[in-house]
């Protein structure tokens, strides 16, 4: 069976938010919603210091927290490992997002879809993008499951300028992660969580 | 996505066009269009440049054009006072009454002076061609643009005496060891961003080394195998102590290199510093130790050329000029570059060791059955070098650094992009397909060619000119080596006339502002706000009422990315930065969102209608865009801007492509040759490394000051690169012991993206965007803790107030700002929040903070920081 | 700043007074409904239904789509939410029920309807805490303690309005009182033994310092503590000492201070919850140059 994942490589990503950024895009999320961003820190004393970054999005864990708590069964996990939100079944009860240990579920707050990013004046982009979300539901990065379903990347992937980001099969001992993961020494995110996250991110 | 997904959909598109989110505009990218609306972008797969890649200024782009925030309708002045924060009182007028408002200003102007209209436009696209046309036709030579004082006013000007280009990049396929120095090349950020990045990505994988030197870890920095922390503005000196590390400790230089393709071997009379010339011909002479005497440089015979010695030729004593820069650069020690820099002098060892080492002086590569020089070791520098009052020089150095490792042009070097550019069908037909390109010659010395000058309209320092009294406002003629028109001293020049003896032209009557914003983008806005107020007119043809455009007397409403036609949209014919793809290419924009808008050159060609000078312009139009036989403009004729561009495509292949051909494709794309892509093994032509031509620039400069009585400084006019201090070096008085250093995101740019509600609010969320940043030591030292509110101010009282970050990232003789900040335009996105202070605030307008070698501006003066309350 | 998106130690935003006030409705609510059979002060009995229809009503202006909120019992096997509706409706209906048939004098209906009301009350009790168990990211409120620190409080809560309120409503139990010190004893007791034992993760310690010196303090400490621990416990104890009209404002008074004691006790564990710094504490370059001290520090503001 399939196990959906990505691969980060740390030693190239600059930071450039590209993937942030195609990431609202392509998704058109609402204001203040993020499925994908870059997170910053410093290490070091200076002048041995350096500006760290690490771009986040949903693990799609293989043991992911966020679904048994759904009371409803609006939260699930496709075959393939690619862990969504049915948003007609969600009650927006929030259950999700307190037990995801990385923050990557978001509410969208009841009028939050007719504020947009013009105080209630909706693009024609927003009005074409925001049909998709439903007020009062939880919505989450679905690792672009409509494009993966099409044979296409994820959107973070395919516009990543510095190619930082592979995404592939973790069950396939030959897919373009996979091989990264045996080759370069890895990481993921609180693995003390016991998640077992499906974003893999290389050392520099 | 899912929105396509639902019933109704009568369109599901994806459309070619080119990205405009930064003013390089190099990305091809796809516009996907469902129900009219342009729902995602992505980069071009098929696009030399993109190569399917889009940044977040380029997706961000979908907001622009359905910003709500846009000005929709021509606007007219009514309240006559002019100033930041005054409300300009706008009433909507028509367009046809706009038009005919501005046409009477600019003919008044174009009929008693055109000196007095000043064009100030970041819209690169159209510069290489509209820009000339228009103010050549309309009388005019003041160009400016958004905050071009720091833009590559080092970089180009030695490019074009170095490599014969205009821009470079490093040569990504073979580098192996990369110095960028006040660059964030590869990081996301100069031109071609998304091309060098995935680059220098997929050579930093395959074990390219690379080190920063700058005084705050950029991104580029930050991903580096070392970051080297400098003081601002003393790039220059490293570099100087690294070369006389290479060329007088360790003897790593590329001798044959130097011999053959620099003027290190050419004579230098001991007695004035020139060329020692052959009486019959005037061409400099060499010694020739194979038959001892000396040879002009092209002779036949030429064996093998002194680099080292004492002549005497034609009674003179001679030196080759190698010898006088070895002895040059003796004083160059890496001790005393220590002082001056902070780099420590074991450091400055080690990098001349590790660069020269990786240079790998010698070795050859075969390519396409060409055997080349293989010098994987560059340096790459930018802004962090350019914007400073003796960066020219510093610029001079760092290319110097590559010459002689003989790492220019070469594989695994610094690459110009367009030194030779050929199209293998259409070159004939135009500069922009490679007619006239390649390099010229004088004194067997590079001399950039006609893509390199952009048509003669960035006009390279060599061969040498003459120096006629000041033309225009910015007094270019002056430059006499870096003429990069800044528009610097124009605004000095306008407020302050006397300053030049009242000789350099200063008639101020008409501004233009296309898609540019000096106010927030360059030095201090309350001195530009003066600038603007001596003129008695303004325009301005914005998409949004940025700071600059509340100064204007009309605003014209224009287009976007998305809504725009434009052939040449990469900015060609240097094509910003081409040298890490293995192609050229001509990128199309073409809109894919319907639009209520014009494009600026449509609401020009409307005005010059109306003011009289459209046949003027037609003509000018013919020879830029070099319109020839069935496709040149008729004098009468009106042509909008799609007619100029079907027009220009069709003439530049001979008539064989359409627009619709080149829509259908998205561009004009053609394979490099080896000579393309590394042309110095191919041209015999010579780098100098002994600057003999400055003295002869220098004295025409004081000939034509001192005529017109004008106090200017030509004792930067030497033949061997130094490094000069800027203001901020020496002594620290009353506390003022902070550099300002400077910086932009990857995600920014300057002004585009200040009304962009995705890119605003994605800084909100950012640690450091509009912080004041102290190294956390110095701060700690001085009772400045974390979170502080702090206010930095200038010897001149300048200050700006501001949210205080420590880092351990900066130097600490530094406070950090980046250059975004501080806008107080009206119609910012209203999810928009203060994001940090003006930086320009700092900067003065004042002749000594001006680079007067090439015009740039002096951005690290230095700062006195204290808490506030 | 928003707290969204911080790189180091986040606190928990999703559940705040509203939902505590919710839980506590419910575990109070349940154990007063207990406590009314076994003083058999069927007037007792109401208000803690009341509550715990209060706590549900709490509940679904706290979910973004209470239309569909019916379809929260679907997941029984995995979702203590799933499983609290479950336990909450049951109990809500039983337990009416079970008044309706008093009121009714069907005493043989009654009978059985009140013991299966008391066996679900102990769910709705513990279910707050379970739920808060069951959100694993969040390490405070991890392990046993946090479910038995809340219904201990309930418990303790719904005898201390029981002893304050019976008086008035002309009953007696006298057991009520030492029950009620019992289970302030045993609250406070298993209060500190969940921070005792709760694993000193950077989250739990970022967690303390808010509860102990940071902006929670005075909630926790005068709030929790103080009123809902101390003060009743003393004026329970020394209550014997006084006489006349004063005994019944003091009682009154202490009911309502155990409840705003309660309240700010869940409510500064709830909010004090924290998630784990998503970065992890070492340089994940690991070709950085040789950095003398390596020190991680959080950028973000």
């Amino acid at each position: 069976m399939a196990r959906l994942g990505m691969v980060i490589d740390l030693k190239v990503c600059v930071g450039c938010h590209a993937c942030t950024a195609a990431c609202k895009a392509t998704n058109g999320t609402p204001p203040d919603i993020y499925f994908a961003r870059v997170h910053e820190r410093e290490v070091g004393v200076f002048p041995n210091a350096r500006r760290e970054f690490l771009p986040v999005l949903c693990n799609h864990c293989e043991d992911p927290p966020c679904v048994p708590v759904c009371p409803t069964g609006a939260s699930y996990k496709r075959e393939d490992g690619i862990v969504a939100v049915k948003s007609d079944l969600c009650i927006g009860c929030r259950s999700c997002a307190t037990s995801c240990p990385y923050e990557h579920r978001h509410y969208v707050k009841p009028g939050l879809l007719d504020t947009g990013y013009f105080n209630g004046e909706l693009t024609l982009y927003e009005k074409a993008k925001y049909s998709r979300w439903d007020e009062g539901t939880v919505i989450k990065c679905d690792f672009c499951m409509d494009r993966v379903d099409q044979g296409l990347q994820p959107a973070c992937v395919e516009t990543c300028p510095a190619e930082a980001r592979i995404f592939g099969d973790l069950a396939d001992p030959e897919s373009a992660p996979s091989k990264l993961l045996r080759e370069r020494e890895s990481f993921t995110l609180l693995p003390d969580a016991g998640t077992k996250p499906s974003v893999h991110y290389l050392k520099a | 996505m899912t929105a396509s997904v639902k019933s109704g959909t009568w369109e599901d598109v994806e459309l070619k066009t080119t990205c405009y989110g930064c003013p390089a505009g190099t990305c091809g990218m796809l516009a996907r269009r469902v129900n009219g609306v342009v729902v995602a972008v992505r980069g071009d797969p098929e696009d030399p440049f993109s190569q399917g890649k889009l940044c977040a200024k380029g997706q961000a782009q979908l907001m622009m054009a359905y910003s709500k925030r846009r000005v929709t309708k021509p606007l007219k002045r009514t309240n006559p006072e002019k100033g930041i924060g005054v409300d300009p009182g706008w009433v909507e007028i028509s367009y046809d009454e706009a038009v005919a408002i501005t046409a009477e200003k600019v003919k008044h102007c174009r009929d008693v002076d055109p000196g007095g209209l000043v064009f100030a436009t970041s819209d690169f696209t159209t510069l290489p061609w509209f820009l000339p046309s228009l103010l050549i036709s309309f009388g005019s030579f003041n160009h400016t643009s958004g905050g071009r004082a720091f833009c590559g006013n080092n970089v180009h000007p030695v490019l074009q005496q170095v490599h014969g280009g205009f821009h470079v990049g490093p040569d990504f396929h073979f580098c192996n060891y990369l110095m960028l120095f006040g660059s964030n090349k590869g990081a996301m950020s100069n031109w071609a961003a998304v091309t060098a990045t995935l680059e220098m990505s997929r050579a930093r994988r395959r074990g390219m080394k690379l080190v920063v030197i700058d005084p705050w870890c950029s991104n580029a920095a930050s991903i580096a195998d070392e970051w080297v922390p400098i003081r601002p503005g003393t790039d220059g000196a490293l570099v100087m102590a690294m070369i006389n590390v290479m060329v007088n400790e360790l003897g790593m230089h590329d001798v044959e290199f130097v011999r053959r393709l620099t003027n290190g071997s050419y004579l230098i009379r001991d007695v004035d510093g020139h060329y020692a010339r052959d009486t019959g011909t005037g061409k400099p002479q060499l010694w020739d130790t194979a038959d001892q005497r000396a040879k002009v440089y092209d002779d036949p015979t030429l064996a093998s050329p002194a680099l080292e010695g004492s002549f005497v030729v034609d009674g003179e004593p001679c030196t080759p000029s190698f010898q006088l820069l070895r002895k040059h650069l003796a004083k160059f020690t890496p001790e005393s570059a220590s002082e001056i820099t902070s780099v420590p002098a074991h450091t400055i060892r080690r990098l001349a060791r590790e660069f020269a080492t990786a240079a790998s002086v010698g070795s050859t590569i075969d390519i396409d059955g060409h055997t080349l020089p293989l010098r994987p070791a560059c340096a790459h520098w930018y802004k962090g070098i350019s914007q400073h009052s003796q960066g020219f020089e510093q610029g001079l150095a760092i290319a110097m650094l590559n010459t002689m490792v003989g790492a220019v042009d070469v594989p695994g070097g610094l690459l110009a992009d367009t030194v030779f550019a050929h199209h293998p069908e259409f070159s004939e037909n135009s500069t922009w397909m490679g007619a006239g390109s390649g390099m010229r010659e004088r004194d067997g010395l590079v001399a950039a060619g006609k893509i390199a000058t952009y048509g003669d309209s960035f006009p390279a320092p060599f061969p040498m000119k003459d120096v006629p009294n000041p033309y225009n406002m910015s007094a270019d003629s002056l430059a006499a080596v870096g003429s990069y028109n800044s528009g610097l001293v124009s605004k000095v020049n306008v407020l302050e006339p006397k300053k030049f003896n009242d000789k350099v032209p200063h008639n101020p009557m008409v501004y233009v502002q296309v898609v540019s914003n000096d106010l927030l983008n360059e030095g201090n806005p309350k001195q530009q706000a003066d600038f603007h107020r001596k003129f008695g007119f303004q325009l301005s043809i914005v998409p949004n009422i940025d700071e600059t455009a509340e100064f204007a007397d009309i605003i014209f409403p224009t287009q976007t990315q998305l809504e725009r036609l434009d052939m040449g949209a990469n900015n060609i014919p240097d094509t910003m930065g081409s040298t890490a793809t293995n192609e050229y290419c001509i990128n199309l924009r073409q809109p894919v969102v319907p639009t209520d808008y014009k494009h600026n050159v449509d609401i020009w060609i409307d005005i010059a209608e109306k003011a009289g000078f459209l046949p003027a312009f037609n003509q000018t139009v013919n020879q830029f865009l070099e319109l020839k036989g069935e496709w040149a403009l008729l004098p009468d004729g009106k042509y909008g801007n799609e007619q100029l561009m079907e027009r220009w495509i069709r003439s530049m292949t001979g008539g064989k492509l359409s627009l619709a051909d080149v829509a259908k494709e998205g561009r004009i794309r053609w394979a490099k040759s080896v000579q393309e892509k590394y042309p110095r093994p191919f041209y015999k032509s010579r780098i100098p490394v002994y600057y003999e031509y400055f003295l002869e620039a220098g004295a025409r400069v004081k000939a034509t000051t001192d005529a017109l009585g004008m106090d200017w400084d030509v004792s930067r006019y030497k033949p061997l690169v130094d490094w000069y201090p800027a203001p901020g070096h020496g002594r620290n008085e009353n506390g003022f012991e902070l550099f300002a250093v400077n910086y932009k995101w990857p995600f920014l740019t300057s002004t585009f993206s200040n009304f962009n509600p995705w890119l605003a609010e994605l800084t909100q969320y950012h640690p450091y965007v509009g912080k004041i940043i102290l190294n956390r030591s110095y701060a700690q030292a001085h009772g400045i803790r974390d979170g502080d509110r702090v206010v930095a101010e200038n010897q001149r009282g300048r200050r700006v107030e501001g949210v205080v970050l420590l880092s351990e990232c900066i130097h600490p003789e530094c406070v950090g700002m980046d250059h975004h900040g501080g806008s107080w335009a009206k119609n910012l996105p209203p999810r928009r929040k203060t994001m940090g202070p003006h930086f320009g605030e700092l900067l003065d307008y004042d002749l000594k903070n001006l680079d007067i070698m090439d015009g740039a501006m002096e951005a690290s003066p230095k700062l006195r920081v204290t808490r506030v309350g | 700043m928003s707290l969204k998106y911080q790189t180091g130690v986040r606190f928990n935003h999703h559940l705040g007074p509203q939902e505590t006030l919710s839980f506590m409705g419910e575990g109070v609510g349940a154990a007063l409904f207990a406590i009314a059979l076994f003083t058999d002060q069927p007037l007792l009995a109401g208000p803690g239904i009341l509550f715990v229809i209060g706590a549900v009503f709490a509940l679904l202006g706290h979910l973004g789509n209470p239309q569909r909120a019916w379809r929260a019992i679907t997941r029984i096997g995995t979702s203590w939410v799933s499983r609290g509706t479950l336990f909450i409706s049951i109990f809500i209906g039983v337990a009416t029920l079970s008044l309706v048939a008093g009121y009714l004098g069907m005493t043989a209906l009654q009978q059985p309807l009140a013991v299966a009301a008391l066996v679900v009350a102990v769910p709705v009790m513990g279910y707050a805490g379970m739920l808060l168990r069951s959100m694993r990211a969040v390490r405070l409120w991890r392990g046993p303690f946090v479910p038995l620190a809340f219904v201990a409080h309930s418990l303790a809560t719904a005898l201390i309005l029981a002893w304050a309120l019976i008086p008035l409503l002309g009953g007696a139990a006298a057991w009520l009182q030492p029950a009620a010190m019992v289970a302030l004893v045993a609250s406070a007791l298993l209060s500190v033994l969940h921070l005792l034992r709760a694993e000193r993760s950077e989250g739990v310690r970022a967690s303390f310092e808010r509860l102990f010196s940071g902006d929670l303090r005075t909630g926790f400490l005068v709030g929790g503590c103080v009123c809902g621990i101390v003060v009743p416990l003393v004026v329970t104890a020394v209550l014997s000492a006084f006489a006349g009209g004063i005994v019944m404002v003091l009682m009154l008074a202490v009911a309502l201070c155990r409840l705003y004691g309660d309240f700010a006790y869940r409510n500064a564990v709830v909010i004090a919850g924290a998630y784990e710094p998503v970065m992890p504490d070492w340089p994940m370059r690991s070709s950085t140059p040789p950095a003398a001290p390596v020190a991680c520090s959080t950028a973000a503001h």
